[in-house]
């Protein structure tokens, strides 16, 4: 337990590394569903995959570069969303401790865990900073439940869920398949992966 | 790190401001610092088109459901639009502009090693410099490497248009070359970083470029502090 979780020890010089390629997967993976005209956006990839390698710590540092780089470079609205890819990052570096991305039926599950604490966290953001909307296609589906008598919070954090799980979904699925074929002299460098090699991918 | 500070301290008072005027002067005091800057039509260009679409679905959502008595300001169809809704979608839409464009101008007027190097004199971690400037040069780098893999797997005959489901299929061969790559490329940054010592503790670090400093940075430092006190004093008194 303590190995896994050390903030200290999860940043290594190849955890650091790591950081700014899985950032960069994230984007280039948003861009590829963009060319493809696909209604996914795949862009926690990298998070769940530096989770996977590296452990929760990393991986929320990885959440957080991703929103405050995207928002940087394109929207600035990303930016307060960026707490909520930190949770990701954390919860998908407890659910590879407790081996949820070893099995394909498990990495399924922890991508209907995922999109929860994703909604979870957006919903009361979505609404403090932008009073509800998102100026996406979320909105659509927030109008929706507002109008068969839910509260804001509730509409939005319903709308947030399900267009997330099917991108939460696939994403965790693919982050499992490329994590599986990581071939172990390549993993082994990674702290969290030796310290806790059952914890990890076989 | 001033503009940095000028960036956080507006969104700080935009987020503590509730009152639609009080919303409206930060408004339009970032329009003339952005005008100063000269960055007023590029933001005009990138942003207003998004921040357009994001103040028509608020007003839908805010206009027709906000729940409590308000005056009816007009009906179309079967729904109609609230007052007070509308106020709050006017004092929404403001702030939400306040913030991004106080970022805006920090961004389209600093280059971002300029940036890290300010933060890591004031104290903060080479990594953290590290992380954000690798990041910001990576992802248009990695962007542009999935571009090359599409055009390599579609020379081969993949399929990138279709129906949805053949779509996804094609997601597999386009992803795939894309993680394994840019794994590699990991290990050997971590070795270039190490063989230069990058992470050695206590080194004696200078830079290439000094920073310019203007002479009146720390008192506009000191004045957005000062705001900022004020407008906590003022909102904890139910002033704004």
């Amino acid at each position: 337990m303590r190995g896994f979780f050390d903030v200290r020890g999860s940043f290594t010089p190849m955890a650091i590394v790591l950081i700014p390629i899985a950032v960069a997967i994230n984007a280039g993976l948003h861009f590829i569903t963009v060319f493809l005209n696909l209604p996914i956006f795949l862009d926690t990839i990298g998070t769940i995959l530096a989770a996977i390698l590296a452990g929760p710590w990393v991986a929320a540092v990885a959440g957080i570069l991703t929103n405050v780089v995207v928002g940087l470079i394109t929207t600035p609205t990303y930016i307060p969303y960026a707490i909520t890819n930190a949770a990701i990052g954390i919860t998908a570096g407890i659910l590879v401790y407790f081996g949820f991305y070893r099995h394909l039926w498990l990495a399924a599950v922890a991508g209907l865990i995922l999109p929860l604490v994703g909604a979870t966290i957006s919903a009361p953001i979505t609404v403090v900073v932008f009073g509800g909307a998102t100026g996406t296609g979320s909105d659509a589906v927030t109008a929706f439940f507002l109008a068969s008598g839910d509260k804001l919070v509730a509409a939005v954090f319903k709308a947030g869920f399900l267009v997330a799980i099917v991108d939460k979904l696939i994403s965790s699925l693919i982050a499992y398949a490329v994590a599986k074929n990581i071939p172990a002299a390549y993993s082994a460098k990674f702290p969290a992966i030796t310290r806790n090699h059952e914890a990890a991918v076989g | 790190m001033t503009k940095l500070l000028y960036a956080g301290a507006m969104t700080a008072y935009s987020l503590l401001i509730t009152q639609p005027a009080g919303l409206a002067v930060l408004a339009v005091s970032v329009c003339l610092v952005l005008g100063l800057a000269g960055v007023g039509r590029a933001f005009l260009r990138s942003v207003a088109r998004y921040l357009v679409l994001l103040g028509l679905f608020l007003l839908i959502i805010q206009g027709i459901f906000y729940q409590g008595p308000s005056t009816i300001l007009w009906d179309v169809g079967p729904v109609s639009f609230k007052t007070v809704g509308v106020a709050v979608t006017a004092g929404m839409i403001l702030r939400i502009f306040t913030m991004v464009a106080s970022f805006f101008v920090v961004i389209l007027t600093t280059h971002p090693s300029e940036l890290v190097q300010a933060l890591e004199q004031a104290g903060a971690s080479p990594k953290v410099g590290y992380l954000l400037l690798a990041t910001l040069q990576l992802s248009p780098e990695m962007v542009e490497r999935a571009g090359r893999i599409i055009d390599a797997q579609r020379s081969r005959g993949l399929h990138t248009d279709g129906s949805v489901f053949l779509r996804l299929r094609g997601l597999v061969p386009l992803v795939a070359p894309l993680f394994y790559g840019s794994l590699m490329s990991v290990e050997a940054k971590a070795m270039a970083l190490t063989a230069r010592g990058f992470f050695i503790v206590g080194r004696k670090k200078t830079w290439l470029q000094e920073l310019d400093r203007a002479p009146w940075e720390s008192g506009l430092r000191l004045l957005l502090v000062a705001v900022l006190i004020v407008i906590v004093v003022l909102r904890v008194a139910g002033w704004v």
